[in-house]
């Protein structure tokens, strides 16, 4: 038997709060892996916490390489907020299923296709988590699932995002 | 607030055929029949020239920097002619913190022709070293099984795999990816652990650290996923154009029968109705797309391929300036004989 991994879902479950996981776990994560590029330091990646403090990295050979850290302010912080809350209207929990059945009635394979992954941890509520091959790839072979499309929009807004943060 | 994490695998396909033959064309992994083969866009049975266009997109980005790398990757695949070392992994022409756009082009158009990665990439879910173990599937304990075996390496004829299944064409009594025979076929490559050479437990896949354990210079399939900064391999290797060979060999597998094909690509510059589109956008590396139909049961066919490469705007690519010409492809790669 065999089992080809395409997407993995992280979804959370409540439970009883920790004030240490909400004092350092980020609100917002945000990663995306360069699958093809085989050192370690191969993706973006963009953490904020509940203080305001946010850390980005661009990898070496990203035209805004670099490591940087600052304290965003509200608007910013708003901004973020408004796009991972988004989140919340997804059907997560059944894009699994879809996405392996739309699969098993297309023939399409798509290599190299980066990692995404989002976070988002808010106040009182259970973190959601994703982690998926990159939406922006596959929604163009499963355009039938609106689901991939959302997540390709919210992928590219917080890329933006970060791009123009990083100075 | 605490968080507990509910993990959602999804099984695309649960159920394979254990005593199947296998391979590492596209499309092999994810229909899990080992025994598939895949050829290029317009392939019907019939034998003869195949002709495939691959255009750039008219909307697509860095358009006259792409034309030179489009072209040359065009003129290594049709040429068929490998080379051993052809990886360059501190190359002159590239400052450290650059991309080789040519090098990860030859790997994205390798796909769009049928190939999929010798190693288990990062499709198998996996990531870090054990992603360069040997293509296979998952066997009845629905578990990789990795150990790199007596030598340490990861990738070798030594590797233990326990019930994994494997998906490497290997050299009949050989086991050596790093040889490009003159009869690529059924008759000469396998996909059964039972052909392997005695002594042998694994397939051994034509990987740098593999070569380099062998002594050989650097040199690693074009398909192998993995690239790194300042990195060229900008010429197959010898892995990669024996797969095509053996695609080549047409439906009855068969080197020298009235099914054989030659594989040519065609330029046919900025354009959107070609076989292969590049396009040039947005913030993922390289990714390669493609759509496939059944000609029979072991065989499939792609139908489409679009090669999406990503932004200059995103990523430090180096866009090669020099234009390889047929010539240079001959005396380049036949002067030593394969």
């Amino acid at each position: 038997m065999r089992i080809t991994f395409i997407l993995l879902i992280l979804l959370g479950l409540s439970t009883p709060a920790l004030a240490q996981d909400a004092i350092e776990d980020p609100v917002f994560v945000f990663q995306r892996v360069n699958v093809l590029v085989a050192h370690h330091d191969n993706n973006f990646s963009l953490r904020v916490w509940r203080d305001g403090r946010a850390e980005m990295r661009f990898p070496p050979y990203a035209a805004q390489a670099g490591h940087y850290r600052w304290q965003i302010d509200p608007h910013s912080q708003a901004e973020l907020e408004a796009q991972f809350s988004r989140l919340d209207e997804l059907d997560l929990g059944g894009l699994a299923a879809r996405m392996a059945r739309q699969r098993g009635e297309t023939l399409v394979e798509i290599s190299d296709a980066d990692w995404l992954r989002l976070e988002y941890r808010q106040s009182g509520r259970d973190a959601v988590k994703v982690m998926l091959e990159s939406p922006d790839a596959w929604h163009r072979a499963l355009p039938e699932i609106t689901e991939l499309a959302s997540l390709a929009e919210l992928q590219t807004e917080i890329f933006d995002w970060m791009q123009r943060n990083a100075r | 607030m605490k968080t507990a994490l509910i993990l959602l695998i999804v099984p695309i396909t649960t159920l394979i055929s254990l005593s199947a033959p296998a391979g590492v064309f596209i499309f092999a992994e994810s229909q899990t029949n080992p025994n598939l083969i895949t050829h290029p866009t317009g392939y019907t049975g019939s034998g003869g020239t195949l002709e495939v266009s691959v255009c750039i997109a008219s909307d697509s980005e860095s358009v006259a920097d792409m034309e030179i790398p489009v072209q040359n990757v065009i003129t290594v695949w049709n040429a068929l002619a490998p080379v051993l070392g052809n990886t360059n992994l501190n190359d002159p022409q590239l400052a450290s913190n650059q991309i080789d756009y040519e090098s990860v082009l030859l790997h994205e158009l390798g796909h769009c022709i049928g190939l999929a990665h010798p190693n288990l990439a990062s499709e198998s879910g996996l990531s870090g070293n054990n992603a360069r173990y040997a293509k296979a599937l998952r066997g009845p304990n629905n578990a990789f099984d990795l150990n790199s075996g007596s030598d340490g390496v990861i990738g070798t004829r030594t590797d233990q795999r326990g019930d994994d299944v494997n998906l490497g064409w290997f050299r009949i009594g050989v086991n050596d990816p790093f040889i490009f025979e003159s009869v690529i076929d059924a008759s000469t490559y396998s996909t059964d652990l039972n052909d392997l050479p005695g002594g042998h437990s694994f397939v051994e896949i034509a990987g740098l650290q593999v070569a380099q354990q062998r002594g050989l210079p650097n040199d690693e399939a074009i398909l192998h996923q993995g690239t790194r900064s300042r990195e060229t391999q900008r010429e197959l290797a010898r892995d990669d154009a024996t797969m095509i060979r053996l695609g080549m060999a047409g439906l009855d597998r068969t080197q020298g029968t009235g099914d054989d094909y030659t594989l040519v690509l065609q330029y046919g510059g900025q354009a959107d109705n070609c076989d292969i589109t590049i396009r040039t956008e947005g913030e993922g590396l390289g990714l390669c797309q493609v759509g496939g139909q059944f000609l029979n049961s072991n065989h499939l066919r792609i139908t489409s391929g679009e090669i999406t490469m990503g932004s200059a705007g995103v990523f430090n690519w180096f866009f090669n300036t020099e234009l390889l010409g047929d010539a240079e492809i001959f005396a380049d790669r036949f002067e030593s004989p394969q």
